[in-house]
């Protein structure tokens, strides 16, 4: 892992290591250690300043500064917020369709929403190339029960196999945070939370992404009721709905990551239902 | 922080181990026994991160079970106990250290006296071995090692060698920082491993297994 | 074609699958899991993995871009009408809180409890895995395992995962052939044994009014009452602790869930309590 100075204009060598910021590095295991520059430019950190150079742009060529190491990142953050609310014989999952890195927005159509089955939903925000192998890995793992077994997984068994799936990978993680939807064999609305290494648990409702902490203290109070002294009314699936479009203006008034479209899939146990909502595309 | 203070006596040793079992600030109990018996004659007084302990000790003890249900007959001296330790501590060191500071003291039938003779090894976690009459592993070395060096003489008894570990423990008490206030004490001798004085703890369980 | 990173693997499962059938089609088998776990493909991997993946507690892990999500405030105690275990119920990531309503008390079997302190994913998991080798253990010799050997399984398991960033604060407890007996197991593959351990960050608090107030004679009503006030006490501290109260009660014929109580309804009762004391 060590390696020598490389002069400013000699073509940087892609170093496998780790994604860490510069300050942790600099000084690991005591022995000191070149800054480090990261081939791509930190998304989740990149400071808003207003006293640089016009035309400068936050990767730095390495002309005027002192001489640093560049290292490559296999994690990038692609932006976008999911949610999925349960009701007693629904579940409803969105997602917006932004991807982006950095501050340049890639696509305003990827779908960030897979169903697994007819009565499951995986949607995930993340890093996109991780949320496709995860997919990949969990549609061929569900494929191989429905052939060994002449039936669809259950969500409550889908939700046991994503975390697993997910903690399969604890030393080297998906980035991925997922939400996943259903309905169990009951009927009702199942809603599961994620961390990155396969934590779950069944909850009322989920959100996740760049958008997640705009959204969350909204549903607190709306859907599940938390410090308020009024009656609470049951909710059905078109007033859910409306909500989660609510929910999403909101994220995408205060996230640059969130906005463009609003997938939704209404999933009861007739099947699972799409609709899409425009955004603002600023 | 552990302390653990080995002396040899005239046809055995003792070894005195704290009972404290503590992380960063917090005490997790005051009754944990830190010298294992690791064959019939033989005592291995630890310290360390608890993990290590427990497993340098079962590693050791089981190897040498094996040993003796292998080669019936054939005891192993101390020395040949000690020697195993260190080349274990050895080529641990650079896979994955047992990070342990041990006082091993054992007994052996001796051809000159008839009691047999108590011998006690110095191991540190790197590997080092050294023979000693008496010896001390932790910080407690920085003040009780002068009361060995003062008192410590040829030919003492089990008794006498008791005494002068409760000096070396009332030195602690007076000097060292932290609360140490009871220790597990065990001698080997010709009749075996004994427990010559025991922590039983307010509500803690008695033994630990 | 598989362009994965990580070549080198651990099968942890390994002396299971003695005797067990494996399926003689082998799809795609980088991407199926077959109990190896990948690790990065570096010179150090533990160095890696523990300064990157690991689920610190606190805010150890600030620096890192993926935090995951971690447990608090757990206590378990041992008196003469059994065990009580008392846990209280959030998940923080930073200093946000993912959860309010995490089960921190794993169900291993019908006499067997485990608890969570630490990270959450790494906790459930091999809880899980511990249930699955306890439950062979059972078929194997058909008797139930002790809580000693249960635990000794996950101090083994930890062992083999020592430097690699894991993190997980347990207690193993139930009744056996021996009574009922509680382990604590850590993730540097410590293994105690003793009447009264609390795990988590909220620790220390909890350990101020259990010690102060333990007794093992304690009734029944006693000890459930101390065991809520303890976890009271930490989560009104401590910023990473709160939530729901849950508390079980170890018995001679397996565990019962006693209650869930917002703490936030315990402070405002406690206080109450004290005014009427005062008044």
């Amino acid at each position: 892992m060590t390696s020598l100075p490389l002069p400013p204009h000699s073509s940087p060598r892609p170093l496998l290591t780790s994604p860490l910021p510069r300050s942790a590095l600099t000084h690991a295991n005591g022995i000191q250690r070149l800054p480090i520059h990261h081939s791509e430019p930190h998304s989740m950190a990149v400071p808003a300043s207003f006293d640089q150079q016009p035309g400068a742009d936050s990767i730095d060529h390495g002309v005027t500064e002192a001489p640093y190491e560049r290292r490559f990142s296999p994690y990038d953050f692609n932006g976008g917020t999911t949610l999925a609310i349960s009701g007693p014989d629904f579940a409803v999952v969105a997602g917006d369709t932004r991807m982006s890195t950095g501050y340049e927005i890639l696509s305003r159509d990827v779908s960030k929403l897979h169903p697994l089955t007819d009565h499951c939903v995986l949607a995930s925000a993340g890093c996109k190339t991780d949320v496709d192998q995860l997919r990949s890995v969990l549609d061929i793992r569900s494929d191989m029960y429905r052939h060994n077994h002449q039936k669809d997984m259950k969500v409550t068994s889908v939700a046991q196999m994503l975390g697993n799936t997910l903690y399969g990978r604890r030393f080297f993680p998906y980035y991925s945070f997922n939400v996943l939807a259903g309905v169990d064999a009951e009927g009702k609305g199942a809603v599961y939370s994620y961390d990155a290494i396969g934590s779950f648990e069944r909850t009322h409702f989920s959100a996740s992404g760049s958008g997640q902490s705009f959204v969350v203290p909204l549903l607190d109070n709306v859907i599940v009721h938390k410090n308020r002294q009024d009656e609470k009314r049951e909710l059905g699936a078109e007033e859910v709905v409306e909500i989660v479009k609510d929910a999403f203006v909101t994220a995408g008034e205060r996230d640059i990551y969130t906005g463009d479209k609003l997938e939704i899939m209404v999933i009861t146990k007739d099947g699972i239902q799409k609709s899409t909502f425009p955004l603002k595309a600023d | 922080m552990d302390s653990i203070i080995g002396v040899k006596y005239n046809g055995g040793v003792v070894i005195a181990a704290d009972s404290n079992n503590a992380r960063s600030i917090l005490v997790y109990q005051h009754n944990l026994d830190k010298i294992s018996q690791i064959a019939p004659n033989a005592i291995l007084g630890l310290s360390g991160p608890n993990a290590d302990l427990v497993s340098f000790s079962e590693y050791i003890s089981k190897n040498l079970k094996l040993y003796s249900l292998s080669n019936p007959g054939q005891d192993l001296s101390t020395k040949a106990i000690a020697s195993f330790c260190r080349n274990t501590l050895a080529v641990a060191l650079r896979k994955g250290p047992y990070q342990v500071q041990t006082l091993l003291g054992g007994w052996d039938v001796s051809p000159s006296t008839e009691d047999g003779e108590g011998s006690m090894y110095f191991l540190d976690y790197m590997g080092s071995l050294q023979k000693v009459n008496y010896g001390i592993q932790g910080y407690a070395s920085n003040f009780a090692l002068s009361v060995l060096d003062r008192e410590w003489r040829e030919g003492l008894t089990k008794e006498e060698a008791i005494k002068i570990i409760d000096n070396c423990i009332n030195v602690l008490d007076t000097r060292f920082l932290i609360s140490q206030p009871t220790f597990t004490i065990k001698s080997a001798s010709k009749d075996g491993v004994k427990v010559e004085r025991e922590v039983v703890a307010k509500y803690g369980v008695e033994r630990n297994n | 074609m598989t362009s994965f990173v990580g070549e080198t693997s651990f099968n942890p499962n390994s002396l299971l699958e003695i005797g067990s059938r494996k399926p003689n089609f082998q799809l795609a088998n980088d991407l199926v899991d077959d109990g190896n776990f990948l690790i990065p493909n570096v010179q150090d991997p533990a160095f890696f993995c523990r300064t990157n993946f690991a689920s610190a507690s606190g805010d150890k892990d600030k620096e890192q871009l993926v935090k995951f999500a971690k447990g608090t405030t757990t206590l378990a105690f041992k008196f003469n009408e059994g065990i009580i275990v008392s846990v209280d119920s959030r998940s923080t990531m930073g200093a946000y809180i993912a959860s309010q309503t995490v089960k921190k008390i794993i169900e291993i079997n019908p006499f067997l409890l485990g608890t969570m302190a630490g990270g959450a994913a790494d906790c459930s998991y091999w809880e899980r895995n511990l249930g699955m080798q306890c439950r062979l253990y059972e078929l194997r010799n058909k008797k139930r395992i002790s809580v000693a050997a249960a635990s000794k399984l996950l101090a083994n398991t930890m062992n083999s995962y020592r430097g690699y960033g894991l993190s997980m604060g347990t207690m193993v407890t139930g009744w056996d052939e021996t009574g009922p007996q509680l382990y604590y197991v850590d993730n540097d593959a410590t293994r105690l044994h003793d009447n009264l351990f609390s795990v988590g960050s909220g620790s220390t608090y909890a350990y101020g009014v259990l010690d102060t107030f333990y007794r093992p004679d304690l009734t029944v009503d006693e000890a459930i009452d101390l065991g809520k006030r303890a976890i009271y006490h930490a989560t009104h501290r401590d910023a990473y602790s709160g939530g729901i109260n849950n508390l079980y009660h170890v018995q001679a014929d397996g565990w019962k869930k006693i209650h869930s109580i917002d703490v936030n309804e315990l402070h405002y009762e406690f206080r109450d309590e004290k005014n009427e004391m005062v008044a």
